[in-house]
């Protein structure tokens, strides 16, 4: 991944060093370099640190001037006190329940249409498949509003199906699948057939775990996407049983906005989970971006 | 199209037309047909019950009435609609301008060799990950007259900036919250982008006598052109779609100033319970959406592209 030539000339590292003034310009470059880089790098995460030690903070102290980052006194109680508050760990369940149904069925049936698209051959596949990719044209806004008068008709109003199953599938990710699978060699599937393998058996014992890599990709945009989502959540959910995470902290911010401490406690609790996956997961996340971006 | 197998056969025609290629590839019917049904369900059927509903009045509690095109003449002269697609065309401009400069040159940075790199790369590119729930509810305190952002900028400005509550200053303040956690998502797509470039026709320019900006000019900037389309697609569709930001941060407020073409069909269909006139403003968003992308398409052109 790293062999990229740099744009400005690597010679200077290795010819020998003429005089101390081109070392001394050297090390200044640097210097400014990081410097630059690092300055960058605090705007990126100046905002977070601030969420972090205003959730520890007395309520008069949030705003206090001149700044002071480390809490005096530390008021531990602002997390039990907003977490008691509004029901944060169903919010929490939520999420996840929703979460992994979402992305347990996008896999599924992602890997099996891109299976489907990309192995075999049948009447009308390539117009099917057009169609198909042409829902990624149609912003959610055009068919929130008949969707919400779908879920109304079959009753599914404030219930677990009404934030599943909409979103059950991906014509991105069928997409992603069917071109990762088209680069599987045909051989394979043939031998797989004479071995007396069934077609579904193929799919599950063959194509699944050779797909491990786009299915990695697939599964953390699916999941982060589903986590973060707020706008399908807000038009189908009104019990607060059933809200995700996203929605409940909105709830929250709108009734408890300014209980600034509490706010933030509630904030820091709803992104610690997703920071503690991405830097566990930082290579599969990048390189799930990477993947989706070439194959587009 | 159809062979009976590599194994010469006598005169035997087969039993019937279901030859074992053809049972075979009705699988593939069967393992894609979930989805064309999903889609079909949840994706085309209300797209076209959308069209329909958009010539209707419906307030869902009274059945749909029929009233031709009375929506779409409404929308021609209606003042907030006008204003909603203005402010969503500033959001859109407004942050991907800034998005594409911003990455590619973080980018480029990034495809250096240095110490650290993974940390600073990891460091840009955490924001992308936050909910758009929290970022919005963070920076709306960081956003106070008294909050982080003016305290730091009081040496260098006189009096104290109205972010969040100027109409002038909002929608530049979420555009800068949008800006800032979008960067590490396009940085690192530029990122994979000017991995496909190969190394040698850098070492071919410099060994022609090429500098920096010359490089850039004429290799990096050519060859960077479809990841360039790419990232130009995805930012002006999504910042179309902005809702939750406006949402959560000002409620479109104040007055019209944040009121995002998203927002307004909410409002319009959950507020005001005007489902149909919601319903017309989405179907004036897809013909946006698709002239939008054809446009861009055309644009940067990428299919006469060739280097060896």
């Amino acid at each position: 991944m790293s062999n990229l030539v740099a744009s400005k000339p690597a010679v200077a590292t290795r010819t020998t060093q003429r005089s101390g003034l081109q070392r001394a310009v050297r090390v200044l470059r640097w210097t400014v370099f990081y410097v630059l880089l690092s300055a960058g790098a605090i705007v990126m995460i100046l905002p977070l640190i601030w969420m972090l030690s205003a959730s520890l903070k007395e309520p008069s102290q949030i705003f206090s001037v001149p700044i002071q980052w480390v809490p005096d006194p530390v008021r531990w109680q602002n997390y039990s006190e907003a977490l008691s508050t509004a029901p944060f760990g169903r919010y929490f369940f939520n999420s996840i329940f929703i979460g992994t149904c979402t992305t347990t069925s996008v896999l599924f049936f992602s890997s099996l249409a891109g299976f489907g698209f990309a192995k075999y051959t049948f009447p009308g596949r390539n117009v099917l498949f057009i169609l198909i990719l042409s829902t990624l044209m149609v912003p959610f806004q055009v068919i929130m509003v008949p969707l919400y008068l779908l879920m109304r008709d079959f009753h599914w109003l404030n219930s677990y199906l009404a934030l599943i199953v909409p979103g059950a599938m991906s014509a991105f990710g069928i997409f992603l699948m069917r071109q990762f699978i088209l680069t599987l060699p045909d051989e394979l599937f043939d031998a797989a057939r004479i071995d007396g393998s069934g077609e579904f058996g193929t799919f599950l014992r063959l194509v699944l775990p050779l797909s491990k890599p786009p299915l990695a990709a697939l599964a953390i945009f699916t999941f982060l996407d589903s986590w973060n989502s707020l706008l399908w959540p807000l038009i189908v959910v009104n019990d607060d049983d059933l809200r995700p995470l996203s929605l409940g902290l909105a709830e929250f911010q709108t009734r408890y906005g300014t209980s600034y401490h509490y706010l933030m406690a509630a904030s820091v609790v709803a992104v610690i989970p997703v920071i503690l996956l991405f830097v566990l997961l930082q290579k599969q996340f990048i390189q799930g971006i990477v993947l989706t971006g070439l194959k587009s | 199209m159809q062979t009976t197998g590599v194994i010469p056969t006598t005169d035997r025609r087969p039993r019937s037309r279901w030859t074992p290629n053809r049972r075979r590839n009705l699988f593939g019917l069967l393992f894609v047909a979930p989805a064309v049904i999903f889609f079909g369900v949840f994706n085309l059927y209300p797209m076209a019950r959308a069209f329909y509903v958009s010539l209707t009045s419906y307030d869902l509690l009274t059945p749909p009435r029929f009233i031709g095109l009375e929506n779409y003449a409404y929308l021609l002269q209606d003042d907030r609609f006008r204003i909603a697609l203005t402010n969503t065309f500033l959001f859109m401009i407004g942050t991907t301008v800034p998005l594409w400069v911003f990455s590619l040159g973080i980018a480029l940075v990034m495809a250096r060799q240095f110490r650290f790199k993974e940390l600073y790369r990891t460091l840009y590119f955490m924001p992308v990950i936050l909910s758009g729930v929290v970022v919005a509810i963070v920076w709306s305190l960081l956003y106070q007259e008294n909050g982080l952002i003016n305290t730091a900028l009081s040496p260098f400005v006189k009096g104290t900036l109205f972010w969040l509550t100027s109409d002038q200053l909002a929608p530049w303040s979420i555009i800068i919250m949008a800006v800032w956690q979008g960067l590490g998502f396009y940085m690192v797509i530029f990122l994979a982008g000017l991995q496909n470039i190969p190394a040698d026709l850098y070492a071919a320019a410099s060994i022609d006598g090429a500098n920096a900006w010359g490089r850039f000019r004429y290799i990096t900037l050519p060859l960077i052109r479809p990841t360039a389309l790419f990232v130009t697609v995805i930012s002006l569709i999504g910042g179309f779609q902005t809702f939750t930001y406006q949402y959560v941060m000002t409620q479109g407020g104040p007055g019209d100033a944040t009121n995002v073409i998203a927002l307004l069909i909410y409002s319009a269909a959950f507020s005001y319970l005007k489902i149909g006139l919601a319903s017309a403003m989405s179907m004036v968003m897809f013909a946006i959406i698709m002239i939008l992308t054809l446009i861009q398409f055309r644009v940067l052109r990428t299919d006469n592209l060739s280097y060896v």
